[in-house]
């Protein structure tokens, strides 16, 4: 694999605007989740088999190329969706505040908190026990020895990037009940899903779940605490990572 | 020596004016000296005063301009001295300058209290030889061999005149009473009607001489006229043209009336940015593209809200679409990027920007704003929420963006001066994709919370504000985008009930806004908001601006003097300016309400006539810093 890819941000958005023409016939958030996810998988798929294929081990060229795509998602959406916010309607189920031990959370929240957790594990499970996942973590790191032993590495990190820009697709209409759907939500989502993965360390999973959970408390206790630094506290841990271990926390290969 | 009086001479300089023709087909610019040498003081061998080389730098810049649009030629005639072997700057074989510097010492000579050396001046190779760059610009003429008092001596002045089919010869430029009255004798001699531009001439040998110059010219040989005075006699001229050219309806010799509208079209702003657009085109299609009985050309340019990109963009409009009108920029970021473009080239601007600066501490003379700054609005929400919903401790939250610090710098002045407390103040950055840990963070004594949002902020965040259970334990009212049609039209229950203050609303009541609201919704279905009605106000503003100086938009200081003398019934309500620029009107305080089915901002309370100044002395208000993040400071904060 090793693509650097920069549409991110634009997937998750692509998937949240799905969502909502989804619900407009059929309101159930679930259903426009997965509807959005497949969609936004086929067309991440598309978009390895027809162009990054192309560019493999030129990361320039996948950069500049994913963020031209990223441009034309975000216009083809305005185009299509128009500039207005729209909001995409939480569970009726989950609609009313929570109270836990005096503090007053948000119900849907906490039940975005738990998918998350049940997605992270279950893609730990994808990739240390079950015999595909073996497959990936050998054709990610050699790929050449993983053809050679009939490992089909091709099809294989198709299928990985499908799976990326599925669960970016499925993220975007989970997460639009908190944040809606705007133009602007992808440059809004791609810083953070960038220093998660320099932070965590590219390829390490659990890197990738480290990373978000410094990220997510550096940054909520950060801006609550020193609320001026807003801007620069959600980069600090990025910048001390790359200056102290370039790795990432758990990463393989430099960033 | 007894002070001598000038002879009133003002009926034969009357008369002489009214005789005076001047067709554009047979006029010429000449400039004379119009070098660094002279009006650089950085570089200046032979300074005038500082103070005339601004004023004329300034003026000749207008008048050069003026005459280029009307395919006026212009001529620039420089000194330039090659330096001799054996006898240096060919100036000192004159033997008065050579005489001069035998006698004097450098602070002595010409020019009185400032260094001047004819030895040193104009050397072929020196900055000093170069013209003013503001003032030439590609097609004018060069003649650079000039080497005494006249400009026509040893030059092809003339032959260049002739060739232009050249019959009245305009005048500026250094000094009045030497080389411009010199060069004025020639002309007068060879029969071209001469004319000299007051505003554009100057002496560096002193003003008693200056004035001598002018007085010889306007009672012996020709005509001393202002800037203005040129444009009317060249466009007389044209009007003339303009009668035998028959019976058009519009004043159609003139061209069209070319205006630039730079809005944002992709990109996070594109919602209001488009509605800009809509209601322009509205506006010109309403009065068949004509106004003032001229046609009108709409360009539109997109910037994209990034500022860079919408200062490209205007200076392609000014250049290659040659606009004379900008309407726009849509954000503030990008007017303040395009401020000295602005300012550079003139280019007459309605803005609907809100930066509170740019019609106060540093007024951009070019600039207009017919919408509000950004806290024109807050400062009667403040009064609002004190004296009619009884609040005494507030929470502010707005975007960490000059516009939000400015809204909640007003709110929180005119709040606290009535006896109010600010309790608490954030700024969330712009792009926060969630407001999670600002809510959790929220005073829950406070009265209500003020929300400074722009763009589609004030919606986010409203909706995690329910979601987090906080919606009837803190009253919400907002600043004048935070709930604007454009949000509203997409927002359920959460909204109603919350007041807001805009200069504008689409429920507001008078017969142009029932007509232009009601065409609006006919047209794209929703309601137009605050950018919509921001260009339908600017093309009003436009209209009565060019109705008023009879749709000369080419006379650009008459155009921003009549701007601020107007008064027009606009959809927001009576429009007039201020001597800065920017609008005096109504202010509303609009509360969400379900009508028809829809969410609309219904008009509660009307504050008529609001300034940018609230209820201040203008000069006190001025002497503040302006409005930020930490000014006014926050008194009475509580963690």
């Amino acid at each position: 694999m090793r693509i650097a890819n920069l549409t991110h941000g634009s997937l998750f958005m692509l998937g949240a605007y799905l969502g909502v023409t989804v619900m407009r016939q059929w309101p159930n958030l679930w259903l426009a989740a997965l509807a959005a996810g497949i969609a936004v998988a086929l067309f991440g798929g598309l978009l390895e088999r027809l162009i990054l294929r192309q560019l493999g081990g030129n990361v320039l060229g996948q950069v500049l190329v994913t963020l031209g795509v990223s441009f034309i998602i975000a216009d083809a959406c305005l185009i299509t969706w128009g500039g207005d916010p729209i909001p995409i309607p939480t569970p009726p189920a989950l609609q009313m505040p929570v109270r836990i031990a005096g503090f007053i959370f948000p119900a849907y929240r906490l039940a975005v908190v738990v998918i998350a957790v049940v997605v992270a594990l279950a893609l730990y499970l994808l990739m240390e026990r079950t015999r595909l996942g073996a497959m990936i973590r050998a054709g990610v790191d050699d790929p050449d020895m993983a053809s050679a032993v009939g490992i089909p590495v091709s099809r294989l990190f198709s299928t990985v990037f499908c799976l990326g820009a599925a669960l970016a697709g499925a993220g975007g209409v989970i997460g639009g009940p908190i944040m809606s759907a705007y133009p602007g939500l992808d440059a809004d989502m791609l810083p953070l899903a960038l220093i998660v993965v320099i932070l965590g360390g590219v390829g390490s999973l659990l890197g990738a779940f480290v990373g978000a959970f410094i990220t997510g408390f550096v940054y909520t206790f950060g801006v609550a605490l020193l609320p001026d630094l807003a801007y620069v506290i959600l980069f600090l841990p990025m910048i001390l990572v790359i200056a102290f271990r370039p790795r990432g926390l758990f990463g393989k290969f430099a960033a | 020596m007894k002070p001598l009086e000038i002879v009133e001479r003002s009926s034969l300089v009357n008369g002489l004016y009214r005789e005076l023709q001047l067709k554009p087909a047979e006029t010429a610019i000449v400039t004379v000296d119009m070098h660094r040498g002279h009006l650089d003081m950085s570089v200046a061998t032979m300074p005038t005063k500082p103070e005339d080389a601004t004023r004329v730098i300034a003026s000749a810049r207008a008048a050069l301009d003026h005459a280029r649009r009307l395919k006026v030629p212009v001529i620039h005639v420089v000194l330039v001295y090659r330096r001799l072997p054996g006898i240096g700057s060919e100036g000192m074989t004159s033997p008065f300058w050579k005489a001069l510097h035998a006698a004097q010492g450098e602070l002595d000579r010409l020019t009185p209290g400032r260094k001047s050396s004819v030895r040193e001046h104009n050397i072929e190779g020196s900055p000093g030889t170069q013209i003013v760059p503001e003032l030439y610009r590609d097609g004018d003429y060069i003649i650079n061999n000039k080497k005494r008092l006249d400009c026509f001596h040893g030059t092809d002045l003339r032959q260049l005149l002739d060739t232009l089919k050249v019959k009245n010869v305009v005048l500026m430029g250094i000094n009045t009473n030497t080389c411009v009255l010199n060069t004025s004798f020639t002309a007068f001699n060879y029969d071209y009607r001469v004319v000299v531009l007051a505003d554009c001439v100057a002496s560096m040998y002193g003003d008693d001489l200056h004035v001598l110059g002018l007085q010889n010219v306007a009672r012996c040989l020709g005509w001393v006229i202002s800037n203005e005075q040129l444009f009317e006699k060249l466009k007389e001229t044209t009007h003339e043209l303009t009668a035998a050219a028959a019976a058009l309806p519009l004043r159609a010799q003139a061209g069209p009336i070319r205006v630039g509208l730079v809005t944002v079209k992709t990109g996070p702003l594109a919602s209001g940015g488009i509605d800009m657009e809509r209601a322009l085109v509205q506006y010109l299609n309403e009065r068949n593209n004509a106004i003032a009985e001229r046609k009108v050309e709409l360009i539109v340019a997109d910037s994209g809200g990034v500022p860079a990109q919408a200062r490209t963009k205007i200076q392609e409009l000014v250049e290659r679409d040659k606009i004379h009108v900008m309407i726009g920029p849509l954000d503030t970021a990008s007017a303040l990027a395009a401020d000295d473009y602005i300012r550079q080239a003139q280019l007459l601007t309605l803005s609907v920007a809100a930066a509170d600066d740019m019609t106060q501490r540093k007024p951009n003379p070019w600039f207009t704003r017919g919408t509000s700054t950004a806290s024109q609005c807050a400062h009667p929400m403040a009064d609002y929420c004190y004296k009619q919903l009884n609040y005494r401790r507030m929470v502010l939250i707005a975007d960490d963006i000059a516009y939000g610090h400015e809204m909640c710098a007003g709110f929180q002045r005119v709040f606290e001066e009535l006896g109010g407390k600010v309790v608490q103040k954030t700024f969330p950055p712009l792009t926060v994709p969630d407001y999670g840990t600002y809510l959790a963070q929220l005073n829950p004594k406070a009265d209500a919370i003020y929300l400074g949002f722009a763009g589609s902020n004030g919606f986010r965040y409203l909706r995690q504000f329910n979601e987090y259970g906080l919606r009837g334990k803190t009253a919400t009212v907002g600043g004048m985008t935070a709930l604007d049609e454009a949000v509203l039209r997409n927002m359920g229950d959460e909204a109603l009930g919350i007041p807001t203050a805009c200069w504008y609303s689409a429920e507001f009541d008078n017969p142009i806004n029932q007509k232009f609201a009601a065409a609006f919704r006919e047209k794209w279905k929703y309601d137009p908001g605050f950018y919509a009605a921001a260009t339908y106000t600017e093309a009003a503003v436009l209209e009565a601006t060019l109705n008023k100086i009879k749709g000369h938009i080419e006379d650009k200081p008459a155009f921003m003097k009549a701007v601020r003398s107007i008064k027009v019934d606009t959809c927001r309500g009576p429009v007039s300016f201020d001597q800065y620029g920017n609008v005096v009107g109504n202010v509303y305080i609009r509360k969400v309400v379900r009508k028809e089915g829809r969410l609309v901002n219904s008009v509660v309370h009307t504050y008529p006539n609001v300034s940018q100044f609230w209820t201040y002395d203008e000069k006190e208000f001025l002497k503040n810093p302006v409005y930020s993040r930490d000014w006014p400071p926050a008194k009475n904060l509580e963690s």
